[in-house]
């Protein structure tokens, strides 16, 4: 029984040895091969990384960052490279990290202490760069049951470490990927099952099949072939997607209900404004995108009052104030969010009350929600119950 | 060339030593983002390049020359898809 089991575990490792050794596209592993996909997947990665610190900057501005209000759809447009690219990542890495699994199986593992400090931060860079897709995906499709952390922070961190990771890489390799892509391309052997080219053009026809198929999600007019689309433009109460719903939010207001108040603090008076205030002062219809960080966006007709004449009425300059928009929700990371000068006296900037010309649907923040060009989705406030104007720091 | 190296090495570990601080100090940041860290690299170094390494065995040994090729774009394709395609159909 044993001797059988040994028999079977050394037939799969002579297959697994010779599948290595002799792979159906075995000719075309090389280093320029290796070079080339990396060039392609540090770009990607470049851009990804870039688009994705910009993101987190605008969620979490520090002192000396600005973000303007315009143009209106650049946040949705940084955003979807951000996704994009990130997708792109996915048969990139795996390309990558196959055309170099034969170093996996190096013997002896170590030669040496700096061999083995390179190994480790080659490990590193390989997970880091893994985490990174992989909680990506699982972000997009909205899976956060398998991740042991908040996805956000995670990401954040592990995006550095993959950064570091890879410049170390890329220092130690300079002499071989600049010999590889200067010297002349090796001859393809006859035989290959595919050729260099032929693998490259599928892991790019594969890249582009991810990204397009997930990604046109924000194009409407694309949307059928968005196979793998997790928010479809038009889905959603009145044609617009939602992700956090009034009842996952814990808002229980009844349509109708007397009691909703919005009050607005400013520095020299207090509002208190029921829902036929808002109503019946100048209303603004402006058509502005959700842009989720997710990569979906979804443009809506909303209507309300300007957050700047909010502002005025409660004795603050508009070109100096800031707003601090607080939802009715009693806990939730995203439930209050700031808005700063530039987007405060943007007349874009509005408390809305409608969407579509209907009155909000509760999962779009009935009876009333902040709607703000060029900012992402989770920091346009709905079921807003509070606003507090100060002068900008 | 050395001074690239040396700057790239050099920027890369000022990186990595400002990402282990940053995640160290993170309250948002538990023993769960280390344990992720080190799964996807057991499930992909364990589970997910001996499978792709037996697929291409298995295509060597079992298609015929001609169809190889195909086959190996197919499997490509379809692997990059369902990467991405199946966690929006499991979760």
């Amino acid at each position: 029984m044993v001797r059988h089991a040994c028999r079977g575990l050394t037939r799969i490792a002579a297959f697994l040895r010779s599948a290595v050794s002799r792979p159906p596209v075995a000719t075309t592993r090389s280093a320029r091969l290796t070079s080339l996909l990396g060039v392609a997947l540090g770009t990607a990665f470049l851009v990804c990384f870039l688009t994705g610190l910009l993101s987190h900057l605008i969620q979490h501005p520090p002192a000396w960052f600005w973000w303007p209000s315009r143009p209106v759809g650049l946040y949705r447009l940084t955003q979807g490279m951000h996704v994009a690219t990130g997708l792109a990542c996915v048969p990139l890495l795996g390309a990558k990290l196959w055309s170099v699994h034969p170093r996996l199986f190096v013997w002896p593992p170590v030669r040496s202490v700096v061999h083995a400090t390179e190994r480790a931060t080659v490990a590193l860079l390989v997970a880091a760069a893994l985490f990174q897709v992989v909680s990506g995906v699982f972000n997009v499709a909205r899976w956060y049951q398998p991740m042991p952390f908040f996805f956000t922070a995670g990401h954040y961190w592990s995006a550095w470490l993959a950064i570091g990771a890879l410049l170390i890489h890329l220092g130690v390799q300079l002499p071989v990927i600049r010999e590889a892509l200067t010297s002349a391309a090796p001859e393809v052997a006859a035989g290959t099952a595919l050729s260099r080219r032929g693998f490259l053009g599928t892991v790019a026809a594969a890249a582009g099949v991810v990204t397009v198929a997930t990604e046109v999600q924000t194009a409407a007019p694309l949307a059928p072939v968005s196979l793998l689309a997790p928010r479809r433009p038009r889905s959603g109460p009145q044609r617009v997607p939602v992700n956090r719903t009034a009842a996952a939010a814990g808002i229980t207001i009844a349509r109708g209900h007397e009691a909703y108040r919005l009050i607005v603090t400013g520095p020299a008076r207090t509002l208190s404004l029921r829902l036929a205030d808002l109503e019946a002062m100048a209303q603004h219809t402006v058509e502005l995108p959700i842009s989720c960080v997710e990569g979906w966006s979804s443009t809506g007709l909303w209507t309300g009052v300007r957050l700047q004449v909010l502002a005025e009425l409660t004795g603050a300059d508009p070109r100096r104030a800031e707003a601090h928009v607080e939802s009715l929700q009693a806990h939730g990371r995203y439930r209050a969010s700031m808005v700063a000068p530039p987007r405060l006296r943007d007349p874009l900037t509005l408390i809305a009350v409608r969407l579509g010309g209907e009155p909000l649907h509760p999962d779009h923040g009935w009876p009333a929600r902040l709607i703000a060009p060029n900012r992402p989705g989770v920091l346009q406030t709905k079921w807003v119950g509070a606003i507090t104007i100060r002068a900008a720091s | 060339m050395r001074a690239v190296r040396r700057t790239l090495i050099g920027a890369g570990a000022l990186i990595l030593a400002y990402a282990a601080g940053g995640a160290w100090g993170d309250r948002d940041v538990k023993a769960g983002v280390l344990v992720f860290l080190i799964a996807v690299l057991l499930v992909h170094d364990g589970v997910l390049l001996p499978a792709i390494i037996a697929a291409g065995g298995a295509v060597r040994r079992l298609c015929p020359p001609a169809l190889r090729a195909y086959l190996i774009v197919v499997l490509l394709l379809g692997t990059g898809v369902a990467f991405v395609g199946l966690p929006m159909l499991v979760r």
